[in-house]
């Protein structure tokens, strides 16, 4: 029996590190998509930009 | 010992499965962002909801990861408060996110241009104009917290309107440095026809952390489809101008994003384009692949040339393939999202020559769409339609409450939903519907390879991964066993 977490996502709030800093995310059909995490440095997503 | 006490507990709605191969597969829950590797005996415990067969370790892990929940929790209860607590952060930072037209015109006439013949409005953002829109932007203090202001720079070409940008970076700095706004940040769309030394110095003096230039295949294609008004083409000058910025860019935030428009006309050719550009030193980049849809004015048979939905499984991982073996850097995974883009984002505007505001880049111009204007003393004048735009929610659409990809997709694309439903307020599914699976998997041979078999890895990828880095990097975070988690 297994179950091996890979990545840890993290929505449990503001304080757990969600990611809520989208300003420069847009369309990702019409314009890339510019790393949210560009400011606060404080998401946990896992954006391959930078 | 068996899992006890899980009558509590339920399988997330939100958890997906991808196969490894025949007794392994890739736990993927859109809602956490969590990714997990399990085994056949687990994905069926979860599958038929008999949580007690599982170990009582993996119950608190799967606890710990909302890849079990408690039985009352109403996982879309769950979203709507996460999208809450997104939205009440953009208004109270407050964040403005303005996207200015600079110009309608286009030094090129692309066939494929949504905007069509709206290039041919007249008008420009004069520095009064813009003025005024940076009263707008600064009336958006919330009491003493003074606005963050993201500009982007659009058009049209929004180089033409060169004059217009520069006045408009200038006065952000000063309104930064006056205290009148936080901070701001700038990004350009451009054909990058038109980028100098000029431009470069701008750059460089000022909050310029983007820029998207596209280019659309090898010379000929490319100058088959961005062409002059005067039917000229434009690689040669737009690659002396990436490695121009490549060159003499150095605001470390800076980050040039090659934009490649593919259809079924040009794909093919999309690998001679990233051998030419890896020839000239510039596959650092990162490339991102637009899809051209059939929302072109005057094309009304255009399904047989652009990828439909269900053709992106088939030729996106080819194209992903093609740039990474060269070396680019390509962002597939996908991410949880709040918000999906400046339609329904609160304090976000595409605003015009006339200062009309509009909800949505591709809407622009379109006065069915205009959701208000900016006054001369930069005060808004909202259309009742501004309400309905800044109100549409992803998580009252029937469809959505029953998509395990919502917190991915977070309704898609509103211009997308008019298309399909006739009306902005449904489903208009992104590219994520068809393409998540393979995004993923991608993503997770580039960073994690020793889940995968080396022949797989290089069918899929070109190649074995690139260094070891993040191989480490993962080792070393099970050790420290930071992710809480290990083999069982």
């Amino acid at each position: 029996m297994e179950f091996e977490v890979i990545e840890k996502g993290s929505t449990e709030g503001i304080a757990g590190n969600l990611c809520i800093c989208d300003d420069l995310v847009v369309c990702n059909i019409k314009i890339f998509a510019i790393c949210p995490c560009v400011e606060g440095g404080y998401c946990t997503n896992y954006c391959e930009c930078h | 010992m068996k899992g006890k006490n899980t009558s509590q507990y339920k399988p997330s709605f939100y958890n997906l499965v991808i196969p490894l191969n025949e007794e392994k597969f890739i736990l993927f829950n859109t809602l956490r962002n969590v990714v997990a590797k399990i085994d056949r005996e687990t994905k069926e415990a979860l599958e038929t909801c008999s949580l007690e067969r599982l170990d009582n370790e993996i119950i608190t892990r799967m606890k710990e990861t909302g890849i079990i929940v408690s039985k009352n929790l109403n996982e879309l209860d769950y979203l709507k408060y996460l999208r809450m607590l997104h939205l009440m952060h953009i208004g109270s930072s407050p964040r403005v996110g303005v996207t200015l037209v600079m110009t309608y015109a286009c030094n090129l006439a692309c066939p494929y241009c949504y905007e069509g013949n709206k290039k041919t409005k007249e008008g420009l953002l004069t520095s009064k104009k813009i003025e005024t829109i940076l009263t707008f932007t600064k009336n958006h203090a919330q009491g003493d917290k003074k606005p963050l202001v993201h500009i982007s720079f659009y058009g049209g070409e929004p180089l033409l309107n060169w004059k217009g940008c520069k006045y408009a970076l200038k006065r952000l700095e000063e309104m930064k440095d006056n205290g009148e706004i936080q901070d701001y940040s700038t990004g350009f769309v451009t054909n990058g026809v038109l980028i100098n030394e000029d431009v470069i110095n701008a750059i460089n003096e000022y909050n310029v952390y983007s820029m998207q230039i596209t280019l659309d295949g090898p010379r000929d294609v490319h100058d088959k489809r961005r062409v002059k008004v005067n039917g000229e083409g434009t690689f040669d000058e737009i690659i002396e101008n990436i490695k121009l910025l490549k060159n003499e860019v150095n605001n470390e935030k800076f980050h040039l994003g090659l934009r490649i428009n593919v259809d079924k006309t040009n794909y093919k050719r999309i690998p001679e384009l990233l051998d030419f550009l890896k020839s000239e030193g510039l596959n650092d980049l990162l490339i991102s692949y637009g899809i051209v849809r059939n929302n072109i004015p005057y094309c009304s048979d255009c399904d047989a040339l652009v990828f439909l939905g269900r053709d992106l499984p088939e030729y996106l991982p080819f194209l992903w393939k093609e740039a990474y073996k060269r070396g680019f850097k390509i962002n597939t995974r996908p991410n949880i999202k709040l918000g999906y883009c400046v339609y329904d984002r609160p304090f976000g505007y595409v605003i015009d020559p006339e200062l009309k505001v509009y909800p949505c880049w591709e809407m622009v111009g379109d006065d069915k769409y205009c959701i208000g204007r900016i006054k001369e003393n930069g005060e808004f004048e909202s259309e009742p339609l501004y309400y309905t735009t800044k109100s549409r929610n992803p998580l009252d659409f029937e469809e959505c409450k029953s998509c395990k990809l919502l917190p991915i997709c977070m309704g898609g694309c509103a211009a997308e939903s008019i298309r399909r439903n006739g009306h902005p307020n449904g489903p208009g599914c992104d590219i994520n519907k068809y393409i998540w699976k393979e995004g993923l998997k991608f993503y997770l041979m580039k960073r994690y390879p020793h889940l995968f078999k080396d022949e797989e890895l290089k069918e899929t990828l070109g190649m074995l991964p690139r260094g070891n880095n993040n191989i480490l990097e993962f080792k070393l975070q099970r050790s420290g066993n930071t992710n809480g988690s290990e083999n069982t």
